[in-house]
């Protein structure tokens, strides 16, 4: 398994490490930090038609339904409640994002900065056996599809849960900075048993 | 374990969920007396057969639900959001 971390505010120190699946086989699963500007909006009482067109008109992406996500490779907009989602987008438009949104959107929606609450775990590889260890819904593509999100509970942390590639089994993971960490160990540990090594030494622990 | 058919999640298991108590229970008028206000606050029924209960689906949409339940066969029969009549 190999763990990447982010060179900037990173929960998890220097983690950057190579395949510990073997001499010779590939990584169970790799995981890596990306860092991110999380912002939460939530549509003021009857106010979610112009949240719509606001959101059209900054990002031209559509409000997702409940339980999927919508993106452009650039900005990812995911639904996690009734009249509230979460905007994912580069790191570097920061601050200055949320300030322009809270503009734009005053009276339309509220906006709040989640970047330092939140933490974005890209997953990838046998994903599938090991979310299945871990996680109580079905992930199978005929039912979670790519562009299917869900706010759930992986390891016991409420995690918020996109399928971003079907074909490969990636998936996103949004969890509590403060959980991070948890999570982490949580999925090394799921991973040992298809042959993944848990190296303590290169975690720093 | 319990399958909750959340109104805007979807199935989910119920350890999602935290039970918040009886959906019956209504405050009773300011002045309506002590003994009001005790029932109020502590005094419920417990039914053998089906109980409208709140349940607050903490780890997903955060929102509570109304869930009508079998005490005696653990089976839902609907499951509303707060402001939907459950009955």
């Amino acid at each position: 398994m190999s763990v990447v971390a982010a060179d900037c505010p990173s929960r998890f120190g220097e983690l950057t490490r190579p395949s510990h699946s073997g001499p010779a086989g590939p990584d169970v699963i790799s995981i890596a930090q990306r860092p991110a500007t999380l912002i939460h909006l939530t549509a003021r009482r009857a106010q979610q038609p112009a949240l719509a067109a606001a959101v059209w008109e900054r990002f031209q992406l559509n409000l997702p339904q409940p339980n999927h996500f919508a993106s452009d490779n650039v900005n990812t907009l995911i639904w996690i409640q009734p009249e509230g989602w979460l905007l994912e987008a580069p790191v570097d438009t920061g601050n200055t994002l949320c300030l322009e949104l809270k503009s734009a959107l005053a009276g339309i929606a509220a906006v709040v900065d989640q970047t330092h609450g939140k933490c974005v775990l890209q997953v990838s590889g046998r994903t599938r056996e090991v979310l299945a260890r871990c996680c109580r819904l079905d992930l199978d593509p005929r039912i979670f599809g790519a562009g299917r999100s869900a706010v759930t509970l992986v390891a016991q942390v409420s995690c918020v849960l996109l399928q971003v590639d079907a074909t490969r089994w990636c998936f996103d993971l949004i969890v509590a900075s403060t959980y991070a960490q948890w999570l982490l160990d949580e999925l090394q540990e799921a991973s040992r048993a298809f042959g993944s090594v848990r190296d303590s030494a290169a975690l720093g622990k | 374990m319990l399958l909750i058919h959340c109104p805007y999640c979807g199935a989910r298991a119920q350890d999602e969920f935290h039970y918040r108590g009886d959906a019956n229970v209504e405050r009773p008028a300011p002045h309506a007396g002590q003994k009001a206000f005790y029932d109020f606050v502590y005094a419920r029924d417990n039914p053998r057969g089906w109980h409208v209960e709140w349940w607050h689906h903490y780890a997903g949409c955060r929102r509570w639900v109304k869930i009508e339940r079998n005490t005696v066969t653990h089976e839902i029969r609907t499951v509303k959001g707060p402001t939907q009549d459950t009955r």
